[in-house]
């Protein structure tokens, strides 16, 4: 069984005065296996936003499943859903989203706190994760103390330190310069051979050439996607382009 | 750049910022308001002919000043408040083309709008109040209340000026700020100050010992005399110490709190610690201000209201009869003061009149000032001093026992001795010029009766002796000693009639004429006090402190309600962005909620508590300030106090909730 699978998902937004309907996400269907690095692509528009505010259940579809372990993701009581996406969704978001009141650590610790568990065991978690990414050193700091880089570093630390089944990326380099995005590429790189399961939304070429495969979105539908199989990054990267290219030139889809 | 798209530039900027703007023009429209009120009342002429003008004259120019003071550091208060966050704004303004001086003209509109409509809705308000407000003076005073509606041009010459004055200062302040700063600042300003917060050891030791202090000296000055002299100290350390209270030992603490990984790491404190230690930061100096505002309200309130309820009570002290008169008894002449002679004599004059007497009631005592000595007094002015001096006051056991229906027998050298504050236990020696006295203290009694114009304003021993005849020794005693400066015995009666006012005061006049005409020359000084004189000077005394207390309790209320609310309002644009981060992270909407709510009580209740603790330690100083003004009953104090407390909590938690609310629409705007 898959790990997350989404089926026919359809999501239609109304306006506030009826009226008119605007279709968001058509009929998206797709699974990620356990351990998979999966992009997600398409352009503004597409729809990305929306699939992955409902995978990350801060939205309702309007029709459709999302199963995470078997488990329907759109049935979780409102009350509950906090607590499901604690424990089994990490994330991390495009503008970090680190609370400047906390240093980085704290910050880090704070669904561990949410979650009630003990202080001793959250050091022992922070302790490998932070070596493995880089952060040992600035763990006191505070947000605005540190580079962009270093920032989204600490929020994938948050991220991972649930031991989440599934990691959700929204845009994770889109506020990084070129050399943070590098490093953020290659721990996410590290982070799924370690066995995490990841799942990325992007409309960058080079994040989403560092998956293991790429779906593509457009009109509210899967649209194509992409095994990189025993592609190299740089042939990965000319792949993505290529189908983008035929994507936007109104391609057909069996090409 | 079009001169003529200024005014309408600013007048929109002045109505889409209303949120911010409309309580700032409300507070001038209050201010200026009360001003004018204040002003006009001060210069009435019709005020001015009535009996205990003085005092109302008093009280209001007291009342100009204070409003004056506040006016300017409240106004510019609230007015940096506004320019911080208008800042990006204003950037914008800038970065899109607009040049520095083209901003200083937009400024310049906004702020000649604000003057005008501030400045003429106060105006306008003021002149409406003011007869309202009059009555309702007149009517504490229990003036006669004149007809008519007066306009003050004179008030509003001042009001005008003095606010155009303020509000040109503001401005000036807020292009002086615009000429400094640069774009990228200005944009960045309203999120700079994310830093953590640095432990201040030093601020907060300082706060700590200056709060213990001034607590110190409230709960142990002993005399009315060291409390005026040492209230302003106790009140300066007060105010230090809350400010660093809320600044520095807020942050002590809730930092040593984080310190301890077990509780700090516990869902429950980890959001409340850090988010009180950021909001502490961003709020210290606005809350202390809260909190010294309030306490002033609480404390003038309250102080005003029981001197205005107790003025039947000062008066019973001072006039306890209808007609008292004194005498200062002339111990230099051969003849005897015979008090029977006079008693008889003002008998006369009351029945001359058709009035019966009801009570008549007198005494005589002798009250001097002596130095403190080991175990004895002195009046050794040469000495000095040096080791404080006290009141001796003595009346002879014949008066004591019409006082309280208690025979004494003492002999030559033995009294009855009650004081507070003197030690004296077995006998008491007093060095009197080239008289030496030593009395066996028969017994220490556990009250005496109040009596005279003597107020313990400092320690005080009161002595009942055997007789006249000690009384005059002891005077003979400070005489040799003080000369001119000494006390001269007193005999004082207490009369009341079945007269009516007018008839009480023409035979209080006749008395008068009677101990004027004194062919023996046994009468040194005299006065005859009337309560129906009394009454009006106490009414227009205490009744003037009560409409200042409540006016100015008034305005300053008005200030704590503006700074609560911008502070809601600043704290709930921050919250906004937290609130959100939060809600992605997994916690609950229903937690965060609780636990925002939970911080924002502490912040705004923190200053209304330390406000009522001040209040708690002030209110031993406050008995003694009032027992100057010869109030004496406390319990009508503590009650005054409590239910100024109780009014005051009950105007707070109404404000907040007010507040709160536009606090919660901007948290949880989509």
């Amino acid at each position: 069984m898959a790990l997350l699978e989404v089926r026919n998902l359809k999501k239609i937004y109304t306006t506030r005065f009826g009226g008119n309907h605007v279709q968001a996400l058509t009929d998206v269907s797709f699974s990620v296996e356990a351990g998979e690095y999966v992009s997600i692509m398409g352009e503004s528009g597409s729809g990305k936003t929306t699939l992955l505010n409902i995978l990350a259940a801060l939205d309702k579809p309007t029709s459709g499943d999302v199963l995470l372990s078997g488990k329907d993701m759109t049935k979780i009581k409102d009350k509950d859903i906090s607590a499901f996406r604690r424990d089994n969704i990490g994330f991390v978001f495009q503008d970090f989203n680190l609370l400047d009141t906390f240093s980085l650590k704290d910050n880090i610790f704070l669904p561990l706190v949410l979650a009630g568990k003990d202080y001793k065991e959250m050091e022992q978690r922070i302790k490998p994760l932070a070596e493995k990414l880089g952060i040992t050193d600035i763990l006191k700091k505070y947000p605005y103390e540190v580079s962009g880089g270093q920032k989204q570093r600490a929020a994938v630390c948050r991220a991972l330190i649930t031991n989440p089944q599934i990691i959700l990326a929204d845009e994770p380099t889109g506020a990084l310069d070129s050399k943070s995005t590098d490093q953020l590429l290659h721990l996410f790189g590290k982070i799924n051979e370690d066995g995490q399961t990841i799942l990325m939304v992007t409309h960058s070429v080079k994040a989403a050439s560092h998956a293991k495969r790429v779906l593509f979105i457009k009109d509210g539908v899967v649209y194509h996607q992409i095994y990189r199989g025993n592609c190299s990054y740089d042939e990965m990267y000319q792949k993505i382009s290529d189908t983008l290219t035929l994507l936007t030139t109104g391609g057909d889809r069996n090409a | 750049m079009r001169r003529s798209l200024f005014p309408s530039l600013a007048w929109q900027n002045i109505r889409k910022n209303a949120k911010f703007y409309l309580p700032y023009i409300l507070t001038i429209i209050g201010t200026v308001a009360g001003f004018y009120i204040i002003t006009a009342i001060a210069s009435d002429e019709g005020v001015a002919k009535l009996r205990g003008a003085a005092y109302v004259k008093l009280m209001m120019s007291l009342g100009i000043n204070i409003i004056c003071i506040f006016a300017v550091i409240f106004l510019l208060y609230t007015n940096s408040f506004l320019m911080k966050r208008r800042h990006k704004e204003l950037a914008l303004y800038n970065m899109l083309g607009m040049e520095k001086r083209h901003i200083a003209w937009l400024l310049c509109c906004e702020s000649l709008y604000v003057g005008v409509i501030g400045i003429g809705g106060g105006l306008l308000c003021g002149i409406l109040l003011h007869k309202l407000v009059t009555l309702a003076l007149f009517k504490l005073l229990r003036f006669d209340v004149p007809f008519g509606f007066t306009v003050s041009i004179e008030a509003i010459k001042a009001s005008a000026i003095l606010f155009s004055i303020i509000i040109a200062i503001t401005l000036l302040f807020n292009l002086v700020r615009i000429r400094k700063a640069k774009p990228i600042e200005l944009l960045k300003s309203s999120s700079a100050g994310e830093k953590e917060p640095k432990t201040k050891w030093l601020l907060a030791l300082i706060g700590v010992l200056s709060l213990g202090a001034g607590y110190y000296i409230a709960l142990t000055t002993k005399t009315a005399i060291q409390a005026i002299m040492i209230y302003f100290l106790a009140v300066f350390l007060v105010i230090i110490g809350t400010y660093c209270l809320f600044t520095a030992v807020s942050i002590v603490v809730l930092k040593q709190l984080r310190r301890n990984k077990k509780l700090y790491y516990k869902t429950k404190y980890f959001i409340g610690i850090s988010g009180m230690l950021y909001r502490m930061k961003q709020n210290a100096v606005g809350l202390a201000n809260i909190c010294i505002l309030s306490t002033m309200v609480l404390v003038m309130v309250s102080g005003t209201l029981s001197l205005y309820l107790g003025t039947e009570n000062m008066l019973d002290r001072f006039c306890p009869g209808q007609i008292v008169p004194q005498i200062a008894i002339n111990n230099e002449t051969e003849n005897r003061f015979q008090k029977d002679i006079i008693i008889e004599n003002i008998k006369d004059i009351i029945s001359k009149n058709n009035g019966k007497i009801t009570k008549l009631e007198n005494y005589t005592y002798l009250a001097f000032a002596a130095g403190r000595g080991e175990n004895y007094y002195h009046t050794t002015i040469t000495e000095g001093f040096n080791a404080g001096f006290v009141q001796l006051c003595f009346i002879t056991g014949e008066d004591y026992a019409k006082f309280t229906g208690k025979k004494v027998d003492l002999e030559e050298n033995e009294i009855l001795f009650f004081s507070d504050t003197l030690k004296d236990k077995e006998n008491l020696r007093i060095e009197a010029g080239d008289y030496s006295f030593e009395f066996t203290i028969v017994k220490r009694i556990e009250s005496f009766p109040s009596f005279g114009d003597i107020t313990a304003i400092v320690d005080t021993g009161y002595a009942v002796v055997k007789d006249d005849e000690v009384l005059q020794a002891l005077y003979k005693g400070q005489k040799s000693a003080y000369g001119e400066a000494a006390s001269d015995i007193k005999w004082v009666a207490i009369i009341d009639t079945d007269l009516n006012e007018d008839n009480q005061l023409k035979c209080a006049r006749e008395i008068g004429n009677l101990f004027s005409a004194d062919s023996m020359g046994v009468c040194k000084e005299f006065l005859v006090n009337t309560r129906v004189e009394n009454s009006t000077d106490f009414y227009a005394a205490s009744g003037g402190f009560l409409f200042l207390g409540l006016f100015l309790g008034f305005l300053f209320n008005m200030a704590t309600v503006l700074i609560i609310y911008y502070k809601q309002i600043s704290e709930g644009y921050e919250d906004k962005e937290r609130f959100e981060i939060m809600q992605k992270v997994g916690l609950p909407k229903k937690e965060i909620k609780r636990s925002i709510n939970m911080q924002i009580l502490i912040v705004f209740f923190a200053p209304l508590i330390v406000a009522a603790i001040h209040v708690a330690f002030d209110f031993r100083l406050m008995i003694q300030l009032l027992s100057l003004f010869s109030l004496t009953n406390n319990k009508l104090t503590m009650l005054c106090t409590l239910g100024t407390l109780l009014g005051f909590a009950v105007i707070y938690g109404i404000v907040y909730w007010l507040t709160a609310r536009t606090y919660y629409k901007i948290v949880s705007a989509e």
